[in-house]
């Protein structure tokens, strides 16, 4: 189970104090696929990286289980991130000199079995591309690249930030498929994405605007006191 | 190879414009420094040389040598114990070298003045032993000046009586215009046999190191060596030639100094530059790295290691171009002790530690900037 309580992400900007989350309070279970919709600079990233242990919220806290997550030192949390992570990204975030095995293998401070990786990747339809760069990829060869990246340690948990955005209809079902199948294995996965084409992979949708939760997917917001 | 190496070696391969410019740096760096430390080295010796072919700049003398007969005579009329001259070269942190026990006196041969000579092999202090500036001489051989050889009509292979002696001339001299023109020199027991003063000296003429000029006080740091290790005698310092040399040698040194730091410096800027770049372009990598759970100190380590793997690479090609370097403009600069510039195991062995330390050192801000980037920022910017 993931918590967010009265989760605060507060910049001081010209001066002013801007919100990038303000009092987000967010329950995600065990097993669930979870989309956050928002239009940009709803503070949907951030949400990302806050639970992923990456952005010390201003205030509120953030709970994987039992676990404060920014109560662990920064090492415990590197640790439970290479442990227990997967990310998925817009943009890929593939190392351009790494081969596309290479790039699979580069998840986590100790990596996969190369046996794992392969399998992952034939699993995905590259296996013809094992020794190819990013740059000889096709997007959605590089976004599959990314998912089997994310995929290869068995992590309990994928975040992925608008993993179809810059892929066309097929790549992009064949990602929100994958996901899907993560989800049926047992992980959890939260997608943060601006359009609704994806809606129906997720079993529960909520929206930020302007840093608030503004519907939390059953018909109340996560916003309390405000 | 572990993935960390490949890592670098694959990142190398593929920023092949900045690994070759930190490579170019790290080598000039290298080649720089071999070659001013080479040439370096190379003008000390050839003033040691220089110095050394001047002559000897030490003469020690009996205490009570009375100074104005010693300038007008040449020698003490004053003996030492042939002893003082192994007491000195014992004594501890000696500064001079090339030590000679001498015994000098008039003697009168077939109606004429000769300067009669005695010379002891050339002593060094332990562990300081050097190539002799003097040859030695044999016992019952004598060499004969210009003069003298003249008016006896002495030749190579004749004999000489001395004192009762018979001596075989081993060589007759060159005319010098000195006062070596009168001179017989001989082995010192046979001197010191001939003029009746056995195991006695008065003179011990050495060769100071001259390192420090006038202001530093060398004869005074001379003097509490003698009156330490023979205090019945005193040194008379040839002063000129000692604050000639002593001034050169420092005006060397002090260049060196200088110029180090200064191509050091700019090298060091130039790969911490070429280092900040990289960083700057693997921001991206450095926040995914970090993201997928790589610690700070592994990310550090990337650029440490890359910095190891070009100051290795760096030390090698650099040490063999600043070899080659000194070895094509060394010997026109230091002729007289060219043959020695070359390969020098103890530098090669420096510039393998030291320049990837120094690489490392250099790199090591781009670095630190590198594990603490912050990677919720990168990651954020997509």
């Amino acid at each position: 189970m993931i918590n967010l309580e009265q989760v605060t992400k507060s910049y001081a900007k010209n001066g002013a104090e801007v919100y990038a989350l303000r009092e987000v309070t967010l329950e995600i279970l065990p097993g669930e696929f979870l989309a956050v919709r928002g239009p940009s600079g709803s503070g949907k990233t951030t949400l990302l990286l806050t639970v992923a242990g990456l952005l010390r919220p201003t205030a509120g806290k953030v709970r994987h289980g039992e676990r404060d997550l920014y109560a662990l030192s920064r090492g415990q949390r590197v640790e439970w991130r290479a442990a227990e992570i997967g990310f998925v990204f817009q943009m890929f975030h593939l190392v351009p000199y790494l081969s596309v095995l290479d790039n699979v293998l580069l998840a986590g401070p100790i990596p996969a079995p190369r046996e794992t990786a392969v399998r992952m990747l034939e699993e995905l339809g590259l296996s013809g591309r094992l020794k190819h760069r990013p740059a000889e990829l096709s997007a959605g060869e590089c976004q599959r690249t990314a998912l089997a990246r994310a995929l290869v340690r068995s992590p309990k948990l994928i975040l992925a930030d608008e993993p179809t955005g810059n892929l066309d209809p097929d790549n992009a079902e064949t990602v929100m498929r994958r996901l899907k199948q993560f989800q049926a294995d047992g992980g959890t996965v939260i997608v943060v994405t601006h359009s609704d084409d994806h809606d129906r992979y997720a079993d529960r949708v909520v929206r930020l605007e302007a840093g608030q939760l503004v519907d939390n997917g059953d018909g109340t917001t996560g916003k309390t006191g405000g | 190879m572990s993935r960390a190496v490949r890592l670098i070696f694959s990142e190398l391969r593929f920023r092949k414009l900045n690994a070759a410019l930190s490579l170019l740096s790290v080598t000039a760096a290298a080649a720089l420094f071999v070659a001013f430390y080479t040439l370096t080295e190379a003008q000390e010796r050839e003033t040691r040389r220089v110095t050394r072919d001047l002559g000897f700049n030490l003469r020690i003398v009996s205490r009570e040598t009375e100074m104005d007969r010693f300038y007008a005579d040449g020698f003490s009329e004053k003996t030492l114990s042939e002893d003082a001259v192994h007491r000195l070269v014992q004594h501890p942190n000696l500064s001079y070298n090339h030590l000679v026990a001498t015994l000098q006196g008039r003697y009168q041969l077939q109606g004429n003045d000769v300067l009669l000579t005695g010379i002891s092999p050339e002593y060094a202090p332990p562990g300081r032993k050097k190539k002799p500036m003097i040859f030695s001489i044999e016992r019952g051989k004598a060499y004969v000046g210009f003069h003298v050889a003249q008016r006896l009509g002495l030749r190579q292979g004749d004999p000489l009586e001395l004192g009762g002696r018979t001596f075989h001339v081993e060589r007759t001299l060159a005319e010098s215009g000195t006062n070596d023109d009168i001179r017989i020199t001989a082995n010192l027991a046979d001197v010191q046999a001939v003029l009746g003063l056995p195991g006695r000296i008065n003179e011990i003429k050495a060769i100071d190191c001259l390192c420090l000029t006038p202001d530093e006080n060398p004869l005074g740091i001379l003097r509490s060596e003698l009156e330490a290790a023979v205090p019945e005698a005193k040194v008379v310092m040839l002063r000129s030639m000692a604050e000639t040399r002593a001034r050169q040698r420092q005006s060397a040194e002090k260049y060196f100094a200088l110029l180090t730091p200064i191509i050091l410096i700019g090298c060091a800027i130039c790969i911490g530059a070429l280092a900040m770049l990289n960083v700057n372009d693997r921001r991206q990598e450095i926040g995914l790295f970090r993201a997928m759970g790589n610690s700070s100190a592994s990310v550090m380590g990337l650029f440490l290691g890359k910095a190891v793997i070009i100051g290795v690479i760096g030390a090698l090609l650099g040490y063999f171009a600043g070899l080659e370097l000194a070895v094509a403009f060394g010997p026109h600069i230091f002729p007289q002790t060219s043959a020695a510039i070359g390969f020098s195991a103890n530098l090669f062995g420096l510039a393998l530690f030291a320049v990837p330390a120094f690489t490392v050192l250099a790199s090591f801000l781009p670095a630190a900037a590198a594990a603490t980037q912050d990677p919720a920022v990168v990651l954020r910017e997509g």
